[in-house]
């Protein structure tokens, strides 16, 4: 079995390096490269999120939003009415503050923009009421904090090298989920897989090969972007095996899609949505605390983060076992599927 | 010649017909924008996870619960390992009379700072020395709806650029192209058949898909307007794949590049500086990109003279059209070279 594998997975990958694929990896590599080195900022610009128009004569909310480095956000101060409305009207993230009093604030009037939740608007009035017992004077109880891992770096990562595990995963791991059904209808056009029935080659074998023909051009991607983006200097075997597994895996996501399907124009959508709906959870990478169930039943959302750990080890070694752990159960779930499926609807259709 | 391009595009419709391609084509914006719209409001829910053990009380929980979603686990250990998790959560945890919050140690801001507050927010509330009270600006859609909103016109235009590429890429195969060689049909009236049909599916399904993922409010006329020049990116997108992938293999490597340039560019736009978008002004997509993000980011209906001001909305989707077009015609030379019919 070993012997037809790798003489299978060879042939594939003649295949693919024929029909450019290896090309289009290569270059679609080189213009991430470009993207995360040139183009993408290491740091966001900070946008104004908070409109203050403090009429008390301390001024002495204004003076907390603005002193440097103020975790209550950026403050943009106004002093009218109408440079109020103005300037809530320009940013649709923004959330405006008219504080009222005499020295000291006595009554604050909070503007939003109308999309946010309850939670979100008692979340920013407990901040405000903080902010208030500060400016006042007035008590405001405090609470300990146990830290579970305490020694992980504060230090933030630049934000196009933070772009480096959605990358990795977007062209990296999904690369076969359409490249590999091409290859399955033009053999099934041309007749190989019915050459093949006569062969001693089982359909595990077939399946696997066209697998970790796509897993080898995850690797080269991930290879050419991280050199030429965080170096060398990185810890190779967790990036290239999460690479390498995730991308077999996702193929044969992919394929077993794709034996559903007679043509690749009927599959081609398909595909897209497979992308989509696999690409989703991704967001929780954005925001952490956005973790919906369906987000960790999906393979991606923990790869994401196992590759973040990968990448910028934090100390969290588990990120990286779970994500293989649910990936491997992934693959014990799709490998035998594809299997049934494939002898069962595509080789006995062709022979 | 009018004749003869809609033969040609009728025979592409009987086609897909025939092979459910059309279907397919039709129903995948449909999908999308239901896993979008699903999506969309735990986005806009997204607020801070607490984790709690029983001895909180039911009371504690429930106000809690009024500033971040809460979840009771059995003990101590159980909300270690839930704190651990990949996600951000924080612990809360009873020590005699107060609380104590329980940290990995890597969350993102909020999710440190806010649990602390709440618990202070709770317990201060009825001593609180400013009254705070809110007003809103009516704003109900969250600013990543018109984003995905655009994402979704954007990918409905692709899809037709796809059905496109892969109807040239069969003629290739097929050897119509050869018999279309002997046949009185001229090249351009070829290109023109061939792009009728996901031109004329690009417009319904931009709304389509746009009114399933509940875009709106939004001016109709006005996304028509950005619709009308963004929908020859369908055809620039199809043509090129068609026109440089000899088989279906290398017309997916097509359309995996291609639509990096296609979708990826547009959302470059959005955090690459200033001062360096002028790079991307080069790319049809970027342009029809801005022109959606006027006019989907403006909601109001049109008959309640809502939207953008036209003022801005037609200079925009006059230069996604041209730019579409000048772009469509600088590739003429290579797309005429390679979709020659060959006799």
């Amino acid at each position: 079995m070993g012997r037809r594998l790798l003489s299978l997975w060879g042939k594939d990958l003649k295949v693919v390096i024929r029909n450019h694929y290896l090309t289009v990896v290569v270059a679609l590599a080189v213009l991430y490269v470009l993207a995360i080195n040139f183009l993408i900022p290491a740091q966001l610009a900070a946008a104004a999120d908070v409109v203050i128009w403090d009429q008390t004569e301390s001024q002495a909310m204004l003076q907390l939003y603005q002193v440097a480095g103020s975790s209550a956000g950026q403050a943009l101060a106004v002093n009218s009415e109408a440079a109020f409305s103005e300037a809530m009207e320009a940013g649709d993230t923004r959330v405006g503050l008219r504080v009222e009093g005499r020295d000291l604030p006595e009554r604050i009037v909070v503007t939003y923009q109308g999309y946010e939740n309850e939670r979100t608007r008692r979340l920013f009035e407990a901040v405000l009421r903080a902010q208030t017992a500060a400016v006042t004077g007035s008590p405001w109880p405090v609470f300990a904090t146990d830290t579970l891992r305490p020694a992980q770096p504060a230090e933030r990562l630049p934000f196009n090298f933070s772009l480096l595990p959605v990358f990795i995963f977007s062209e990296a791991i999904m690369v076969g989920v359409l490249l590999v059904a091409a290859l399955l209808y033009s053999e099934k056009d041309e007749g190989t897989l019915r050459a093949y029935r006569v062969t001693p080659g089982g359909v595990l074998e077939y399946l696997l090969a066209k697998s970790l023909a796509m897993g080898v051009l995850g690797v080269i991607f991930t290879v050419i972007v991280t050199v030429f983006t965080v170096g060398l200097r990185v810890d190779w075997v967790p990036i290239l095996g999460l690479t390498f597994l995730s991308t077999v895996v996702m193929t044969l996501v992919a394929l077993v899609a794709a034996n559903l399907f007679g043509t690749i124009s009927q599959f081609l959508l398909t595909g897209l949505v497979i992308t989509v709906a696999f690409g989703l959870p991704v967001a929780g990478y954005f925001l952490p605390s956005l973790s919906p169930w369906w987000f960790k039943v999906l393979p991606s959302y923990p790869l994401v983060f196992a590759l973040r750990e990968a990448y910028f080890p934090s100390g969290n070694p588990a990120a990286i076992t779970g994500a293989v752990w649910q990936m491997l159960v992934t693959l014990a779930i799709v490998l035998p599927l594809a299997a049934v499926a494939f002898s069962r609807q595509l080789v006995r259709r062709e022979a | 010649m009018a004749k003869r391009v809609f033969a040609l595009a009728k025979r592409d419709l009987t086609s897909a017909l025939r092979d459910f391609i059309l279907v397919y084509g039709l129903l995948a914006p449909f999908l999308l924008a239901l896993i979008l719209r699903a999506f969309l409001p735990a986005v806009g829910g997204a607020s801070i996870n607490l984790v709690v053990t029983p001895d909180v009380g039911q009371e504690v929980t429930g106000r809690l619960a009024a500033y971040g979603s809460v979840e009771v686990v059995a003990d101590r250990q159980a909300l270690e390992r839930r704190v651990l998790a990949l996600d951000d959560a924080a612990g809360i945890v009873r020590e005699g009379e107060t609380y104590r919050v329980v940290l990995e140690g890597n969350e993102a801001a909020a999710t440190s700072v806010l649990p602390a507050l709440v618990l202070g927010d709770m317990a201060a509330l009825g001593a609180a020395a400013v009254t705070i009270t809110e007003t809103d600006l009516g704003r109900v859609a969250s600013p990543l709806k018109p984003l995905l909103a655009i994402f979704l016109a954007l990918l409905s235009m692709l899809i037709g650029g796809m059905l496109i590429g892969f109807s040239i890429i069969e003629d290739k195969e097929t050897g119509t192209l050869t018999a279309l060689a002997v046949s009185p049909l001229s090249r351009a009236e070829y290109v023109a058949g061939r792009s009728v049909l996901g031109l004329a599916l690009a417009l319904p399904l931009v709304f389509g898909s746009l009114w399933v993922f509940g875009a709106g409010p939004f001016n109709g006329w006005q996304v028509l307007a950005v619709s009308l020049g963004g929908a020859f990116l369908a055809v620039i997108y199809g043509l090129y794949t068609g026109s440089v992938s000899e088989n279906q293999i290398s017309g997916i490597a097509t359309v995996k590049f291609g639509g990096l340039v296609f979708l990826v560019a547009p959302l470059l736009s959005s955090i690459i500086p200033a001062k360096w978008q002028a790079l991307l002004y080069w790319l049809p997509t970027y342009w029809t990109y801005r022109g959606y993000d006027l006019v989907l980011s403006a909601g109001g209906a049109a008959g309640a003279g809502g939207g953008a001001p036209w003022g801005e909305v037609l200079p925009m989707a006059g230069i996604s059209l041209a730019v579409n077009v000048l772009f469509l015609a600088a590739s003429w030379r290579l797309l005429r070279r390679k979709l020659a019919l060959r006799g």
